[in-house]
């Protein structure tokens, strides 16, 4: 007796990198896979958003600095905007301006003497750049070279976006 | 939501095919009440779904696939 079976017709998406099986059981449980369905042969549908859990745990570790630390997972907040600029007063009309203009169009602009969460301030700056989807930087005071070498820096950072 | 099909054998490129018996295994009730609806599979809202292929060996590397086509044969 013939099999009534399911024909299936697929092309691979050559943008989204293979995945290990290996790599796929540390993660199956958020992906609803119990482990009897590594062994056998069937077709589930599962309740899960499978490209926002592949991309959570595909994503490689991140190299860990010296000096300071970063979270192991990238997590960028998608409204917060942070402010760079040197520690002085003089400076601070310059933040409120910034701070204005980000309320108004839905952001939350925050400089680092904002946040108080690790001993050291450079943390808390490495910390508020790891986390923002904008940095603005008030470079005023510096000299030319310095205005050079960060836009030349700013844009290889953007291309490698 | 997405489509989980596993299977003993490599998947053969492009086109393969699923015992309908082992079709919603392992899947909550209510995504087979939507799916299979009075017990007829709707095959245009699960290629709408993303697919997820692989083989049951632990050594085998998973790839995306976009389901594009879906038949029933006999």
């Amino acid at each position: 007796m013939n099999e009534h079976n399911i024909v299936l017709e697929y092309s691979y998406d050559l943008g989204i990198p293979p995945i290990p099986n290996k790599t796929l059981e540390g993660f199956a449980a958020e992906l609803d896979i119990v482990k009897f369905e590594f062994h056998r042969t069937h077709w589930s549908v599962k309740d899960v958003d499978l490209y926002r859990t592949l991309l959570k745990n595909s994503q490689p570790r991140r190299q860990q600095p010296k000096v300071f630390q970063l979270a192991e997972i990238e997590n960028i907040e998608p409204s917060l905007v942070s402010a760079m600029m040197p520690f002085s007063s003089n400076f601070n009309a310059v933040y409120a301006a910034l701070k204005r203009t980000a309320e108004s169009v839905g952001l939350r602009c925050r400089r680092a003497d904002d946040i108080w969460e690790n001993p050291a301030v450079i943390q808390d700056v490495v910390w508020l750049i790891d986390r923002s989807r904008v940095v603005i930087c008030d470079c005023t005071g510096r000299n030319p070279k310095f205005s050079t070498k960060l836009a030349s820096r700013t844009r290889l950072v953007a291309k490698s976006f | 939501m997405f489509n989980l099909l596993v299977k003993f054998s490599s998947w053969i490129d492009g086109r393969d095919m699923m015992p309908e018996g082992r079709t919603f295994e392992a899947t909550e009730q209510s995504l087979v009440d939507r799916f299979k609806p009075e017990g007829q599979l709707d095959i245009n809202a699960l290629i709408a779904l993303p697919l997820f292929l692989f083989r049951k060996h632990l050594d085998h590397v998973i790839k995306l696939p976009v389901l594009v086509r879906s038949r029933e044969q006999e």
